[in-house]
């Protein structure tokens, strides 16, 4: 409710702005203006994936599906770091115990950034953070196939805040069910 | 910067001045820096509020350019007269007391709106009087927030007019980068849930290409300076790497081979060579690699260097190539590197972080993000004098603006 009445107000400043002195051209429009959502044309060129590999994508990152056993084994690390914490590796050893009993499920592991790193660099390492759990469960004996990788960067951070309670959780590896 | 260089180079180009006009002024140097030339607008024939605004926006235009004070008639070395007719202004700049016109254009509009005229007549006077590209008809890209957690694309005149969202995406869309025209744009999209790339061929028509959507990361893209090739970061092969792709073909050429991050790349003028950064040995450091494959050199030692641009024109060989970021203490403040002396320079300096930075197409503007108490906005500097300035306060109502980049 809070977002949404933000979001008017926001929409309404964007109408004062358009119309305003910033933009010198005639008044015609009450929204900046833009194209409608998903407007897209093409098919992506099929490359093949070096051995060792990513496996193909399945399912929708977008959609969070966590269990709270899941939340609890959230891997944490250190600033502008991919290296597993040994205090990290119970968790990741519960998970790989989780994907054992769970065969059939496809996992996403999400890596996180805290925000003192910069944007595009962060979504790199990131990448990284998710890709050094997908290895650790591999190493587990977990099939790769079923573990999937997306990076966030800083773009979505667990805690909102600014300091080092708030950075310490926000740099890490999440886990997400994709398919049951 | 090598003052002896510089100085043969002004010379260089006072001579050349002379040749083409007798009268017209060169520009001069003092402690280094080139010294701007007064020039003056005299109020435009026709219609007055048409001359009125067009004048209004040109004498804007100069002194964002950097190379001009605007000021009285009487005191200027250089004076504007022109008049307006319907859509066009036909101009033309004089030397103070010549009849002589030193250059003459009939700037046509675009049909959106007057301002085009302002910019065109701006950019032939910096393009004639300094020899430098004008950056008046450069256009800006960016992403923002809107004060919620998702981002969408922008793009807006160099001075913030004309502001256009080109993304309707609902999700994370950030880091565009533009190709050679000031049409295309490459962008990382989180619109199908997987960060993707995308390419937009017209960014007036939202239309967009998605380009690279392989298992993991997709992002980084960077259209080469001839717009036939894509460099871009992959983690498909399992570790995010920097690739060059066909955009013809869409094969891909994989560059680097490491257990580490890859990230950011952008190209050289000339096509010939991609500046990255790659955290193999520790914090991020930024890396040049021939654009068809080969050796990498490390190019920072030390500290936090992230997030290069470089620059596609530059007024000498001892101004700075590459823009980047460093981590300075507890902040990012934005500096500048000349690759062939190795010389870096800090051009921002205060209690912000100061990030993103590119190139505006005149080698020696840069449009970057400011953050001040976790609110980011968009800041143009001149690398000459290192004074930024706000682009326009007026983006805050779109929350933060990050990631810009600037038309070449």
């Amino acid at each position: 409710m809070k977002t949404r009445l933000m979001m008017k107000m926001m929409a309404l400043s964007l109408a004062a702005l358009v119309g305003g002195s910033m933009v010198g051209c005639k008044k015609k429009s009450s929204a900046i203006p833009g194209p409608g959502p998903g407007t897209e044309i093409g098919a992506v060129p099929a490359v093949p994936v070096e051995p060792g590999g990513l496996p193909p994508r399945i399912g929708t990152p977008g959609e969070r599906y966590q269990p709270p056993r899941l939340a609890a084994d959230t891997v944490y690390f250190a600033f502008d770091s991919a290296v597993i914490n040994p205090s990290e590796r119970p968790k990741l050893d519960d998970m790989a115990a989780y994907m054992r009993e769970n065969p059939g499920q496809i996992i996403t592991v999400e890596g996180h950034c805290d925000e003192r790193g910069t944007a595009e660099y962060n979504r790199a390492l990131g990448e990284r953070r998710a890709l050094a759990c997908r290895e650790y469960l591999m190493g587990a004996g977990i099939d790769g196939n079923k573990l999937q990788t997306i990076s966030y960067g800083k773009d979505r951070p667990a805690d909102p805040g600014h300091g080092e309670e708030a950075w310490a959780k926000n740099r890490r590896g999440e886990f997400i069910i994709t398919s049951r | 910067m090598n003052k002896r260089g510089l100085w043969s180079f002004l010379f260089l180009c006072a001579a050349t001045s002379v040749v083409w006009a007798a009268t017209a002024p060169a520009i001069t140097i003092r402690k280094g820096m080139p010294e701007k030339i007064n020039i003056a607008i005299e109020p435009f024939g026709g219609d007055p509020a048409a001359a009125q605004e067009i004048a209004s926006v040109l004498a804007t235009d100069l002194v964002r350019s950097d190379w001009f004070n605007y000021m009285a008639p009487a005191n200027a070395e250089l004076v504007v007269r022109g008049a307006v007719s319907g859509n066009v202004l036909n101009g033309a700049l004089y030397s103070r007391g010549s009849a002589q016109p030193l250059l003459q254009k009939s700037c046509v509009g675009d049909g959106v709106s007057r301002r085009s005229i302002a910019h065109q007549m701006a950019d032939e006077i910096v393009r004639n009087i300094v020899r430098a590209p004008g950056i008046a008809q450069t256009k800006i890209t960016f992403s923002a927030n809107s004060g919620g957690s998702n981002k969408e694309i922008y793009v807006m005149d160099y001075d913030g007019a004309n502001l256009r969202r080109v993304t309707n995406d609902r999700n994370l869309a950030v880091r565009p980068r533009w190709g050679p025209n000031r049409r295309t744009l490459a962008f990382t999209s989180y619109r199908s849930g997987w960060p993707d790339i995308y390419l937009m061929m017209d960014y007036t028509t939202g239309v967009a290409q998605r380009r690279a959507a392989f298992p993991g990361l997709n992002t980084g893209g960077a259209i080469s300076p001839d717009g036939k090739r894509m460099a871009l970061v992959l983690s498909k092969d399992g570790n995010p790497e920097l690739y060059v792709m066909d955009l013809a073909s869409g094969s891909l050429t994989r560059l680097t081979r490491t257990r580490q991050a890859e990230s950011s790349p952008c190209w050289s003028p000339d096509g010939s060579q991609i500046c990255f950064v790659s955290d193999r040995f520790g914090q991020p450091q930024l890396f040049v690699i021939p654009a068809g494959g080969g050796q990498d050199r490390r190019i920072t030692f030390g500290g936090y260097k992230s997030e290069p641009d470089w620059a596609p024109w530059s007024l000498s060989p001892d101004l700075p190539d590459l823009c980047y970021v460093s981590r300075m203490g507890r902040q990012f403040q934005v500096c500048s590197m000349n690759l062939r002396t190795g010389e870096e320079r800090v051009l921002t300096a205060d209690g912000a972080d100061n990030e993103d930075p590119t190139w505006a197409p005149d080698g020696r503007h840069i449009v970057f993000s400011k953050s001040v108490s976790h609110r980011a906005s968009l800041y143009i500097l001149d690398a000459f004098t290192g004074r930024a300035i706000e682009l326009n306060p007026n983006l805050r109502v779109l929350g933060d603006c990050t990631t810009p980049a600037w038309s070449r």
